[in-house]
């Protein structure tokens, strides 16, 4: 029986580098250089600084990212996150207070590009 | 067929609660050849004589530490380990669904079984439940696993689990880094009040090294088995362990 991974944490006081994958999801507290992929969600608190491409469903960012971050799902900024990278999603969340430095895009299908004009914006920026 | 190894009773409380399982395992029909470790006879010395004779269950009835010992002890061998445990250490609980000895001892009767891993210290020393290692404060460690370094210092608990069948269908182990919150003193600890500190970490690993400046011990259920550095992976071959109904496997 395939039974889900276990939630994978990087505590406040830990500094690691190289790969850190899981098919759950991933916290992350302390200061990690390397690529971060989740299959799940990826969430970078507070006191995290990540140095190196972050990938996943879902990427929420309280703390620092310097690198690129692709989510398949949605990215949001939360407020006094830096992220000085290239975000690529389908939903993206700014939080006011946010320092995001980098090129965003949007990957959308032809069907959505048609219907745009219908369509409420994707882009949040509080 | 079941060889039992009893934990030598302290006390008449434990003499008279030996008693009511020896009375319970007969009622059951499954009871066996039953020995205690002594002076000059060692749990591992009493496993040795149950494989001899070709047991092929032996039951420990006891504790987290004897469970280890006569666990250390089968790995290699083609037998089923059987648990009554005398305390009501979660460790158990979790291993067989039971911290009741009339329910575990009526488990056995069913003879449900479980494959399960074992962490293996430098190819040698097994363990079955957390093996863990205390990192004094202000010292240095290092955890390298075949996909990252990971570096922090004292004071810390690192505590390495193999990971159960239900947890996962790959051998693995579970790492837990708890790190000891300092208390935070001063005039802007004050003004900026509490702040939430995650200090504990986890993951899942298929195998680690753990290096330290000095040498620790690395403790299995009170008994130091081991110290550091070390090199952490699972025992391939396992042990079959007999379990509860809500033990999935």
């Amino acid at each position: 029986m395939a039974v889900e991974q276990a939630d994978t944490v990087v505590g406040a006081q830990v500094e690691l580098k190289g790969s850190l994958k899981n098919r759950g999801s991933i916290h992350i507290h302390g200061n990690v250089t390397g690529d971060v992929h989740s299959d799940a969600a990826v969430i970078i608190g507070e006191t995290a600084v990540v140095t190196g491409p972050v990938s996943a469903k879902v990427v929420e960012v309280a703390g620092q990212v310097h690198g690129s971050i692709t989510a398949e799902e949605h990215i949001e900024l939360h407020p006094k996150c830096l992220v000085k990278g290239d975000l690529n999603t389908k939903r993206l969340s700014i939080k006011p207070g946010a320092t995001f430095i980098g090129k965003s895009s949007m990957p959308m299908s032809d069907g959505e590009m048609g219907d745009i004009e219908k369509k409420k914006p994707r882009l949040e920026i509080e | 067929m079941y060889y039992y190894i009893f934990e030598p009773p302290q006390g008449p409380k434990e003499y008279e609660r030996t008693a009511q399982i020896k009375d319970l395992l007969s009622q059951l029909g499954i009871a066996g050849e039953m020995a205690a470790p002594q002076p000059g006879r060692s749990i591992e010395d009493l496993v040795k004589v149950a494989i001899a004779k070709r047991y092929s269950t032996i039951v420990t009835v006891g504790g987290i530490d004897l469970i280890n010992r006569v666990a250390r002890a089968i790995v290699s061998h083609d037998v089923v380990l059987g648990i009554i445990p005398l305390s009501d250490d979660p460790d158990i609980g979790e291993l067989i669904g039971t911290t009741d000895w009339r329910v575990a001892a009526e488990q056995l009767k069913r003879r449900r079984w479980q494959h399960i891993q074992l962490g293996s210290m430098n190819g040698m020393g097994c363990f079955l439940t957390a093996a863990t290692v205390q990192v004094p404060a202000g010292k240095e460690f290092g955890i390298k696993t075949p996909d990252f370094e990971l570096n922090s210092e004292g004071p810390t608990l690192i505590s390495i689990t193999p990971l159960r069948q239900s947890e996962t269908p790959v051998a693995g182990l579970d790492l837990c880094i708890q790190t000891e919150q300092k208390p935070k003193t001063g005039l802007l600890s004050f003004f900026k009040g509490k702040q939430e500190v995650h200090e504990t970490s986890h993951f899942t690993v298929t195998e680690l090294s753990l290096t330290t400046t000095e040498a620790y011990p690395i403790m299995v259920a009170g008994e130091n088995i081991s110290e550091t550095s070390v090199d952490i992976t699972t025992e391939t071959k396992g042990i079959r362990l007999i379990v509860g109904k809500g033990i999935s496997n």
